[in-house]
């Protein structure tokens, strides 16, 4: 069995199909999961090379595919995300669903085989462009440093683990072993296919009901990452590099995720925090104190963390962090304007509405609301329950937060 | 107010011209929640070299002078302009590039306020000297944020070489030295020559009462009437060619080394800005037959392992300047570069795969039927546009026409002999 979500609209000039394969995230198919879409998709027993299949999507009007494999608290998912124009604007109506459809079919049942299992050259390939790309990560400083940041504040826990694979343990993948997870996945995970656009709705249904009829095994899913730590003290990591400019991160936990009924204002108290250009750090780091260019405090509501990342100049790093944690100390204690938690929900508001004008955000937020919250989505009630949170109800969630690490990249005195 | 309809795409805008010379063009899109409001300066980095009227000395102002006068527009002497706009439920924002400076909000509710706001916003403004020290001391964070990612560096260091005089070798938000050098006074005389309302247009995107807005706008704008232009003529012109080909290598804080290439393209003073655009597209044709991700040469790249995904090539091909430029990080530099070099020389002396060309045609049809998918999107891509005098629909039908042959005689605008090739190697290599 597996689950169909269809979402007809006349918005958008284009039909986005989404397939997603879940299952549980570990340490021992993280590797597999990373390089399995990517070996799927470069190659089918029909278009048999890389160039092949880009040309079959040009020839389909620049249809788009992206494949990857994200993480969502307990769960890996391999996404297969296709676009294509709608037929009505085509030159001479074509229709290219059940072309595209097909293709997805190809992708996921028909890959291209050499002795029973993937071609060491497609799969050799692939490994290579990950472990390349994880490579050069450290040739611009503020991403090397975000990561760095991460390894620190989730050391042995799954947090830290990375769905685009493992540079250390890349090479340990083979034909043999790639074909066996790939056996696994076909076996074991759950099939969701989901169609944002314009279409016919009883026709895709049939159609995607005939095309992906296979015993795919569905299961409740963890969709939040509980695991945590007790902080005894702030681990404070300084690293010296030839850098420009220092790049900070403060790291935070909380109790709060999106199975807690303060998640909204958790989402609120954030936008408040430090998530817009009127955002409490924004205002003091940079705009009182012109200590930045940047700064800003992002919330992963699947894990319950709060990180703030800035860029100051070197020097600078003690001064703006105590700046961050004085700003947040205030926000505890109530030190906020009526005015400010209003402009909070109005750019939570103004997200949550505009979610709805991009056909990747409607796709996406449509799988989180049915699989996540177990509720469809809808934009008036998300929007009614943030009109009516309080101040207490910020302050609460501002209390909710333990610091736990702080680090910084900063220029070596050479 | 005229308006004009596409039925093929199933869109229409409407366009007007105000008594002060601001144009404004709106594009309706029923059932859209975001309404996306651009104000667009015909100001970049380009124009920072001017001759004045009534002047024999040409004025060259610091790098990056564009650039600060969009932070300083966000600090008014009597009011926070982000705050006000958040009191309506909008967001404002701001970009440089090199031919204009564009601001812009947002908004899910109705747009009127935030049009007014951002009317007086960009036309009214007073700096002061705070706010000038201020924002340098900001732009100089942004410019070292910048200088931490290589691949923005190298792209910045390449184009010093590929040129010699053209401004577009000067950084958009200029250097940590050029931005020191800024005063309030070059400020207030830049602001004076370029801010005003016949150097402006106007793009609004979203579902809106187009006559309503007109309306309110032509009311808004009384009193910024037109003012005649007090610069004679922007020193802007071709540079020319270095025939000498060169290769550089550079040691740097990174991982895996990084190449960077590129070639100029000879320019045609006399074609329209219609014709250059089109010619932009036919050599994006060429390339697309070689380094495309359709592209067997392409492939035979990324098979020998001289290539990763981070390769990217691009083509710009304006009035005053042309390039073709590739990039890679590749750990075997040397035959990246001599199979690359081989590669350009294949663009112009063989024919181009004629199959690739009539795929790039059917890709670009779903390309210009994806823009209309995103608000933004839609209004950056018709600004484009917009800001050069030609109309984007149109444009894009025009594509049609394109042949092989137009594809086959656009190889004789690559200079190879211009060939320039930048590397930047792991310190300890």
């Amino acid at each position: 069995m597996f689950k169909i979500d269809l979402l007809p609209t006349k918005k958008f000039k284009s039909t986005l199909i989404t397939v997603r394969l879940i299952a549980p995230f570990n340490q021992e198919s993280l590797n597999y999961r990373a390089i399995l879409p990517q070996v799927l998709a470069s190659s089918t027993k029909k278009y048999r090379s890389k160039a092949g299949m880009t040309r079959r999507l040009d020839y389909l009007y620049g249809t788009q595919m992206s494949v990857f494999t994200s993480k969502l608290g307990f769960e890996s998912i391999i996404h297969f995300q296709v676009q294509f124009p709608s037929d009505r604007f085509l030159p001479n109506q074509e229709s290219l669903s059940e072309e595209v459809i097909e293709l997805i079919k190809q992708i996921i049942f028909h890959p291209l085989t050499k002795n029973g299992v993937f071609s060491k050259n497609v799969v050799n390939d692939e490994i290579r462009l990950v472990k390349e790309a994880l490579e050069a990560e450290y040739n611009d400083k503020g991403d090397y440093a975000f990561q760095q940041f991460k390894k620190i504040m989730f050391e042995n826990e799954l947090y830290a683990l990375r769905s685009k694979g493992d540079y250390e343990t890349l090479d340990l993948v083979t034909p043999e072993t790639l074909w066996n997870a790939y056996l696994a996945m076909l076996k074991n995970d759950s099939f969701h296919i989901s169609v944002v656009g314009d279409f016919n709705e009883l026709k895709i249904k049939k159609l995607l009901l005939k095309t992906f009829d296979f015993q795919w095994k569905e299961r409740p899913h963890q969709w939040v990452d509980t695991e945590t730590k007790l902080i005894s003290q702030v681990a404070r990591v300084p690293e010296l590099n030839d850098v420009k400019q220092a790049k900070l991160f403060l790291g935070f936990r909380s109790e709060i995720r999106i199975d807690s009924k303060d998640y909204l204002a958790m989402s609120v108290f954030n936008t408040l925090f430090g998530d817009s250009d009127q955002a409490k750090l924004f205002r003091t780091i940079r705009e009182e104190q012109h200590l930045c260019y940047y700064v800003s405090s992002s919330y992963d509501s699947n894990k319950g963390v709060v990180f703030i990342s800035m860029g100051v100049e070197p020097g600078n790093e003690d001064l703006a962090s105590r700046l961050a944690i004085e700003t947040l100390e205030k926000i505890k204690s109530g030190e906020f304007s009526e005015e400010d938690l209003a402009f909070a929900k109005s750019f939570q508001i103004k997200r949550i509405r505009q979610r709805d004008d991009s056909i990747l955000t409607l796709s996406a937020m449509d799988f989180y609301f049915r699989n996540l919250y177990g509720v469809s989505y809808d934009t008036l009630q998300l929007v009614q329950s943030i009109d009516s949170l309080s101040k207490e109800d910020i302050m609460k969630c501002a209390n909710s937060l333990i610091l736990d690490t702080y680090y910084y990249l900063t220029r070596r005195n050479d | 107010m005229k308006k004009y309809v596409y039925p093929s795409v199933d869109e229409f805008f409407y366009e007007h011209v105000f008594e002060n010379g601001l144009k404004i063009a709106i594009l309706p899109k029923p059932g859209f929640s975001k309404t996306e409001v651009n104000l667009a300066v015909k100001f970049g980095s380009l124009h920072e070299s001017v001759l004045l009227k009534n002047s024999l000395d040409p004025i060259t102002f610091p790098a990056g002078v564009a650039h600060f006068i969009e932070h300083l527009l966000f600090e008014s002497d009597e009011s926070n302009p982000t705050a006000a706009f958040a009191r309506i439920g909008a967001s404002v924002n701001a970009y440089t590039t090199y031919d204009r400076t564009n601001y812009y909000f947002s908004t899910t509710n109705e747009p009127t306020l935030g049009i007014k706001l951002l009317i007086n916003m960009v036309l009214k403004t007073k700096f002061t000297k705070k706010s000038v020290e201020k924002e340098s001391k900001i732009i100089t964070q942004e410019i070292t944020m910048y200088e931490d990612d290589y691949e923005q560096l190298i792209y910045n260091d390449f184009m010093q070489k590929l040129y010699q005089n053209h401004p577009i070798i000067r950084d958009i938000a200029g250097t940590v030295k050029s931005v020191s050098e800024t005063t309030y006074e070059t400020l207030n005389q830049v602001y004076q020559l370029f801010y005003h309302p016949s150097n402006m247009v106007m793009v609004i995107v979203g579902d809106v009462d187009v006559e309503a807005l007109i309306r309110l706008i032509e009311s808004e704008l009384k009193q910024y009437p037109k003012r005649p232009s007090l610069i004679e003529k922007q020193l802007l012109k071709e540079d020319e060619f270095i025939l000498n080909q060169s290769l550089e290598f550079k040691h740097k804080e990174i991982s895996i080394p990084m190449l960077m290439m590129g070639v100029r393209l000879k320019l045609d003073a006399q074609s329209s800005m219609q014709e250059q655009l089109l010619d932009d597209v036919k050599l994006s044709f060429l390339l697309t037959g070689a380094f495309g991700k359709g592209a067997k040469p392409y492939h035979d790249l990324m098979k020998k392992h001289l290539i990763n995904d981070s390769f990217d090539y691009f083509e710009s091909f304006e009035k005053t300047y042309g390039h073709i430029i590739l990039f890679t990080e590749t750990k075997k530099v040397e035959s990246t570069r001599l199979a690359l070099t081989q590669l350009l020389h294949d663009v112009i002396n063989e024919n181009p795969d004629a199959l690739q060309f009539s795929l790039s045609k059917r890709k670009i049809i779903g390309e210009y039927l994806q823009i209309f998918n995103n608000i933004s999107h839609l209004a950056n891509s018709f600004l484009e546009y917009y800001l050069k005098d030609v109309n984007m629909f149109e444009f894009y039908q025009s594509l049609e026409a394109i042949s092989y042959e137009d594809v086959l005689s656009i190889r004789d605008k690559i200079n190879l002999s211009t060939l320039m090739t930048l590397v930047y190697l792991p310190k300890d290599d």
